[in-house]
């Protein structure tokens, strides 16, 4: 068990040393100088100002100095400053961080609540109708655009009728019952397309077990088929459904807000990104994409070690 | 994704008891006929096919499906509602949505078939090297598959394309650099299987060369799983240049894509529901057919692959 563990630490590690040197080589291939695009909205960007934003913000040195000093400032928990509006980049992200942490939250608790109850329906009826309604859906909610059924809720729930607010951010602690009214919407969208996939490993993973020798022992034992169900089969089908939560949590969950959260109009790290892209605000992306990367290996990483604890046989594996 | 042919089957446990119910033992037709006729005997892969076919060709066929000019302006017409003189509507300058979809339909599904041609080449080639090249080398591919996979896929879509800028060979290479760590952990998993089997020692005791015995055994043997993965990358490409296209960092205008059509749809939806909708459904369609075919594909030729792949 402590050598798995340390080896999967030590292999994130690595990751992570990859993910910041893939961050920084990716974003500053970017073609457009930056410093251009900051002036030219000012009209102002004669040559010697150009030279002295340049050196303000370190752009005049050699790619393996802005990297070494950009790494120095990590190693710090600086993560730099933005050319745009010339505020550090932590405060950006601090900024914003609330109202993405409140959209995945929602959006998480949502897609539990469909996925677990719809993946077990799913598995006890098997080859039934509700099986295949339910499969359906799946599939379809797995191919569509996030961004269009976020539309077409819009448009039916928000404008056609005024049963919900469109979009629109207000911290759950200035106003609980407007914050959590505005949260339905995109946390609601959110949460069903990420429910998809993980209704679909966890009926898959509940037949198997469903399949197993000890489910009949269960059976003979006496036992009501509720607490067969419930107590032996789905608590062992959620283990490995765990690994399939954190990667959708991680990858398309922190990667569907950015769309997401455009089409609510949602002030969090999506918007954060989309502004840095158009703006050529080099150290807000990479410090944020990295930032989400690093938060997903660590969440990859702690639930692999979870599951090593819940199951000693993934050592073995 | 369970059968939906509604025969009657044996609920037993193993799924590989009932699969024995359902095949005779000794197929009577050729390998390559079973393995089709298994592959469609699930109605909604069979569905898919169809749809993807019929979405291909009518894209493909465009000038001849199409009713109107997909630049022509109806001006008494802005913003028409579907209705059989325009059957998916008109767009703000009041040009024929069902044409205009069609046609964005080419760029579109070009951009996803290079892709997936890039992805799976270069993919291919570096799961070979990393199944094949020894600890070291598998350890450094692999550990860069792991730290691009660690973002999630549209912020490194986005990151890319806004590194290149847009366009389409710049947006091809964004959606085939998210696809290529899928392709090479396949590769991968399906050599390191390979490569343990009897065939292969036999072709080794003959004195078959490891180069020879990996391009002529085992490169083959991908090809089943290759299949699968390239559909499913696929629909990842066409939901990629969806995303990236609505967000306007992919295709610009005056080219046109599937993409685009959903960002200019977008700014309308108040007042033109089915502009975005017409778009968005066609899209859905293919990328809900090329999943489809995939896990189709994936539990016909290959159920081992479930939970590699995705």
């Amino acid at each position: 068990m402590r050598t798995y563990i340390t080896q999967r630490i030590v292999q994130s590690i690595v990751v992570i040393v990859l993910v910041v040197v893939i961050v920084f080589l990716v974003v500053h291939l970017i073609p457009g100088d930056p410093v251009i695009a900051l002036l030219g909205s000012f009209e102002t960007a004669t040559p010697e100002r150009i030279e002295a934003v340049r050196r303000q913000f370190g752009l005049d040195k050699s790619l393996p100095e802005q990297f070494g000093s950009w790494v120095f400032g990590l190693l710090q928990g600086d993560l730099g400053i933005s050319f745009r509006s010339e505020a550090t980049v932590n405060s950006l992200i601090a900024r914003k961080l609330p109202a993405t942490i409140e959209l995945a939250v929602a959006a998480l608790i949502v897609s539990l609540l469909v996925a677990i109850p719809g993946g077990i329906l799913a598995a006890v009826f098997h080859n039934s109708v509700i099986d295949y309604a339910i499969s359906i859906v799946v599939t379809l909610l797995m191919s569509v655009p996030g961004f269009w059924v976020s539309i077409v809720l819009i448009y039916f729930v928000a404008v056609n009728r005024d049963w919900l607010p469109p979009g629109g951010y207000i911290p759950l602690l200035e106003d609980p019952a407007e914050s959590l009214k505005r949260l339905i919407l995109p946390g609601g969208t959110l949460g069903i397309l990420t429910a998809a996939p993980i209704m679909r490993y966890l009926r898959s993973s509940l037949l198997e077990e469903l399949g197993l020798d000890y489910i009949v022992t269960a059976r003979s034992k006496g036992l009501r088929e509720r607490t067969v169900l419930l107590g032996h089969a789905v608590r062992n089908a959620l283990i490995p459904t765990l690994t399939i939560v954190a990667f959708q949590f991680g990858n398309f969950m922190i990667g569907g807000v950015v769309i997401i959260e455009f089409v609510f109009q949602w002030p969090g790290i999506g918007g954060l990104v989309l502004d840095a892209v158009f703006n050529r605000d080099y150290l807000v992306l990479q410090s944020t994409v990295l930032l989400v990367a690093v938060f997903v290996v660590i969440l990859n990483l702690v639930v692999d070690i979870l599951y090593a604890y819940i199951d000693p046989r993934i050592k073995f594996a | 994704m369970s059968n939906i042919s509604g025969e009657p089957t044996l609920q037993t446990a193993d799924p590989a008891l009932s699969n024995l119910q359902d095949e005779p033992l000794i197929p009577s037709r050729p390998l390559w006929l079973e393995t089709l006729a298994r592959i469609f005997r699930r109605k909604p892969v069979l569905i898919a096919l169809v749809i993807l076919l019929a979405i291909v060709a009518s894209s493909i066929l465009a000038p001849q499906i199409a009713p109107y000019d997909p630049l022509e302006m109806h001006q008494d017409f802005p913003r028409e509602p579907p209705s059989t003189r325009f059957l998916l509507g008109t767009d703000e300058i009041g040009r024929d949505l069902f044409s205009r979809v069609l046609y964005a339909g080419r760029p579109s599904l070009i951009l996803a078939l290079m892709s997936v041609l890039l992805a799976m080449t270069v993919g291919t080639i570096l799961g070979l090297v990393s199944g094949y090249g020894g600890a070291v080398v598998d350890a450094i591919i692999m550990r860069i598959t792991d730290a691009v996979i660690a973002f999630p896929w549209l912020l490194m879509a986005i990151l890319i394309v806004s590194v290149l800028g847009p366009g389409p060979q710049n947006t091809i290479l964004a959606i085939a650099f998210i696809g290529i760590p899928g392709v090479i952990r396949m590769t991968r998993a399906t050599v390191l299987v390979q490569k343990q089997m009897e065939y292969v020692l036999a072709a080794r005791i003959v004195g078959g060369s490891e180069l020879s015995i990996a391009l002529r055994h085992i490169l083959p043997n991908i090809l089943p799983s290759s299949l699968v993965v390239a559909s499913l990358t696929a629909a990842t490409a066409i939901q990629t240049e969806a995303a990236v296209g609505f967000l306007g960092l992919g295709i610009q205008p005056p080219d046109s894509s599937w993409g685009l059509l959903l960002r200019r749809g977008y700014q309308f939806y108040t007042v033109a529901p089915w502009y975005i909708s017409s778009t968005a459904i066609v899209v859905t369609l293919t990328i809900w057919s090329l999943n489809t075919l995939g896990d189709g594909l994936r539990d016909a030729l290959d159920p081992r692959l479930r939970g590699v792949t995705k």
